[in-house]
């Protein structure tokens, strides 16, 4: 029987012990690019910038947008995203984002994804400020990330509320709908609970007013609703996959069991039989039920991050059969990240390919040469030493996993400003051979946190492992930052 | 022309306020600003109202760009209202207005502490007169709202929604030592706040029983049947709405050391 953790008790750190999967010997990668995203004109903030994702745009890979919970500095009603032109070497932050100055100039979720060919930007966001309880959905867009110029609303919807919102995108390249964006957001939509898990989509998101179309891709009856991650995946044929986490029970103690179901749509979402292209020979229902019955608590925590259940998926971009999911549960006292592959688009699925005990936000990409990347934080040792270690694994055959720690830092260090603090999510995601991610880590300027190296733009002292206010003198209090980096493939 | 004084600024508090000349036109301070006719390069001569961010920029060149269409010349001086726009290894930001110095500028530029107490003094005016109730006095117990009466409108409904934005509604009883603003008629008030330290909510006081201080307290209508920890509140027979107090600002709670200066600051 799982262990009950709540937030209140920490889960115990994880032993050196075997997890599934082969690990190869880690190769050292001379090119490996790690760069702390706070620009230098910021080097006195000490916010807790948390949650990060990163947008590379496929048609100029040196075009990246970034985002994290970072206010807009001036504490305006435009919340920032990070901007780099230079592959992600350097960075700038711009305040775009619709926003409160009143309710903090940020936003209460944050993703961002490039249409493929198109060179523009959407984001899916909650918007601040939203009445209590009721979460409130923006989909954004700008046509120049780089013009500084607000993000266009193209969705605002309020509802019963709406929350986590996760945005990707693609272009058509072929065919009628030739040059048409298609973006998805993923959501949790509880004006229609119990079946929440949503996708909102819009087939043509780069026209002046765009129609964005909620689509339920939950057909069972959920106990209540469905978890928040609402996670697409999209393929340049017109598959579309979409993973989240199907409620079966949920307690008063914030404990629950989940199915994690995978839906897949054929022709884009187009069409009358939209994400029921998967049937699960069990139920006969739309959407496979890819593991049953994961056990979760929305209350639990592993360090001072709070979990309940994560999950990820994506699409091998030259094999759209290709697909792999990772999700996480409680097993024990431990929160397992297990990482599973199906070859057949999603009618049958592996067994575990790899599980690592007490990590969270996994996030996984496959590269043009069909590798797969995952990106995860597990929690080491115990007590004062507990670090958060943040570690990319790439395979080529799903089963033997090369290993790279980008970061180890202290787990209980800064205290926590907020939750959740170090994300409910981080990202990768590939353009061409290489692996791009962005994750959020303890930013004290120290070489050793940071065993493939890392570049700060912000004022730091790494003899004396200090940050530095803009005089490059007084000291600053070490906080959480997002961190770019770039794994060639 | 009349003297022009804090309390003449525009509302919607631009970031950052300072007096500054204007060096270059169509120039920026660094390579990410898209420049333009509007844009020019201005040294801030003094910093008058600003968030931490920008307290530091006395003396230093930034990016700005104008706001509306009149020329400005080189060596000119303006008073800036401004918002922050691209941060690198510069600043740039974009005037809201943007005026001449004056003589009727003096005392707005004049020494009034620290630009960003300034700023935060701005913002809990603000909140002061939109307050419906201000009060000194002392927590007397933080309780989770009241269940519904079994068999009325939402007893036994199921807790929904599940989200990790959930405020977690909690109420204090504060008992009233004095009212600086507004009417009560009992020496208790009862005040919703989130108990939540979801990245939504974090930053709304959290009441702890024995804690005394001020408190700015607004009227605020909520819909009970959205919140199940809340189904208690609404009057029997009334559609699911009640009339509470919230403190949801940081500026809405101060320690009782403050009292003299709020009252100070409130406005009959």
């Amino acid at each position: 029987m799982a262990k009950k953790t709540s937030r209140k008790t920490a889960r115990p750190a994880a032993p050196r012990k075997k997890s599934a999967g082969k690990m190869a010997a880690s190769k050292a990668s001379t090119n490996v690019l790690v760069v702390n995203m706070i620009p230098r004109a910021l080097s006195g903030e000490s916010h807790q910038d948390s949650e990060p994702t990163i947008a590379v745009n496929p048609a100029n890979p040196l075009h990246i947008a970034g985002s994290a919970f970072t206010p807009d500095p001036g504490g305006g009603n435009l919340a920032p995203i990070f901007v780099s032109v230079d592959g992600g070497n350097t960075w700038t932050l711009k305040s775009i984002v619709p926003s409160s100055a009143a309710d903090g100039s940020a936003t209460a979720d944050i993703t961002l994804a490039f249409g493929t060919a198109s060179n523009k930007l959407y984001a899916g966001i909650i918007r601040l400020p939203f009445p209590p309880g009721r979460p409130r959905l923006n989909i954004l867009r700008t046509d120049n990330f780089q013009s500084g110029a607000t993000m266009k609303v193209l969705v605002d919807r309020t509802g019963k509320g709406v929350d986590q919102p996760y945005v990707q995108a693609a272009t058509v390249l072929n065919g009628p709908d030739q040059g048409k964006d298609r973006v998805y957001v993923g959501d949790n939509d509880f004006g229609n609970t119990p079946r929440s898990a949503t996708i909102d989509q819009s087939l043509n998101a780069g026209k002046t007013s765009p129609a964005f179309t909620a689509v339920r891709i939950e057909s069972r009856s959920p106990a209540g609703q469905d978890g928040p991650p609402v996670r697409p995946a999209i393929h340049p044929d017109g598959t579309v996959y979409a993973v989240f986490h199907s409620w079966l029970t949920f307690d008063s103690n914030d404990e629950g069991t989940a199915d994690i179901v995978v839906v897949r749509d054929d022709n884009g979402g187009n069409g009358p039989n939209k994400f029921k292209a998967l049937v699960d020979s069990g139920d006969s229902k739309a959407g496979i039920r890819v593991v049953k019955r994961v056990k979760f608590n929305f209350d639990g925590f592993l360090g001072l991050q709070r979990t309940g259940g994560d999950v990820a998926i994506a699409v091998d971009p030259s094999n759209s059969s290709i697909v792999y999911v990772a999700y996480n549960d409680d097993v024990g006292a431990d929160y397992m990240l297990h990482v599973l592959r199906s070859t057949n688009r999603g009618v049958t699925w592996s067994g575990d390919l790899r599980t690592v005990r007490n990590a969270l936000n996994p996030a996984v990409a496959i590269n043009s040469a069909g590798k797969v990347g995952l990106l995860y934080q597990q929690l080491t040792r115990s007590g004062p030493t507990q670090r958060w270690v943040t570690k990319f694994e790439s395979s080529t055959n799903g089963t033997t996993w090369s290993a790279m720690t980008l970061a180890t830092v202290p787990a209980n260090t800064p205290p926590k400003q907020f939750d959740p603090y170090l994300g409910d999510y981080e990202h990768l995601m590939s353009a061409g051979t290489d692996f791009y991610g962005v994750f959020c880590a303890n930013n004290t300027p120290n070489k050793s946190n940071f065993p493939k190296g890392v570049t700060y733009q912000r004022n730091a002292n790494f003899t004396s492992h200090t940050l530095l206010d803009v005089d490059n003198a007084t000291p600053v209090d070490v906080s959480i930052d997002p961190f770019f980096f770039k794994v060639p493939g | 022309m009349a003297t022009k004084t804090r309390s003449d600024l525009p509302e919607g508090s631009p970031a950052i306020i300072f007096k500054g000349t204007v060096k270059k036109i169509k120039s920026a301070t660094m390579k990410e600003v898209p420049i333009s006719d509007r844009t020019a390069v201005v040294r801030v001569d003094q910093v008058i109202e600003a968030p931490r961010t920008f307290a530091h920029c006395g003396g230093q060149d930034l990016t700005v760009e104008l706001a509306g269409k009149k020329k400005v010349s080189v060596g000119e001086q303006f008073i800036f209202h401004a918002n922050s726009w691209i941060f690198g290894d510069s600043v740039a930001v974009r005037a809201v207005t943007q005026e001449r110095v004056t003589k009727e500028h003096l005392a707005l530029m004049s020494p009034g502490g620290e630009p960003t107490e300034q700023r935060k003094n701005r913002q809990l005016q603000k909140r002061l007169n939109a307050a419906d109730l201000v009060v000194s006095g002392k927590v007397a117990a933080v309780t989770i709202p009241p269940e519904p009466v079994p068999g009325t409108r939402g007893a036994g409904a199921p807790r929904k929604p599940v989200s990790e934005h959930d405020p977690k509604w909690r109420q204090a009883v504060i008992v009233v030592d004095q009212t600086h603003k507004g009417k009560h008629d009992s020496k208790q008030v009862k005040v919703l706040f989130p108990a939540s330290t979801d990245v939504r909510w974090y930053k709304a006081p959290k009441f702890q029983v024995g804690q005394k201080g001020v408190f700015v307290l607004h009227k605020t209508k909520i819909k009970t049947d959205e919140h199940h920890e809340l189904r208690g509140l609404a009057p029997r027979g009334a559609a699911g709405e009640a009339e509470v107090y919230t403190a949801l600002d940081p500026a809405d709670a101060h320690p009782l050391k403050q009292q003299a200066v709020i009252k100070e600051m409130i406005r009959p």
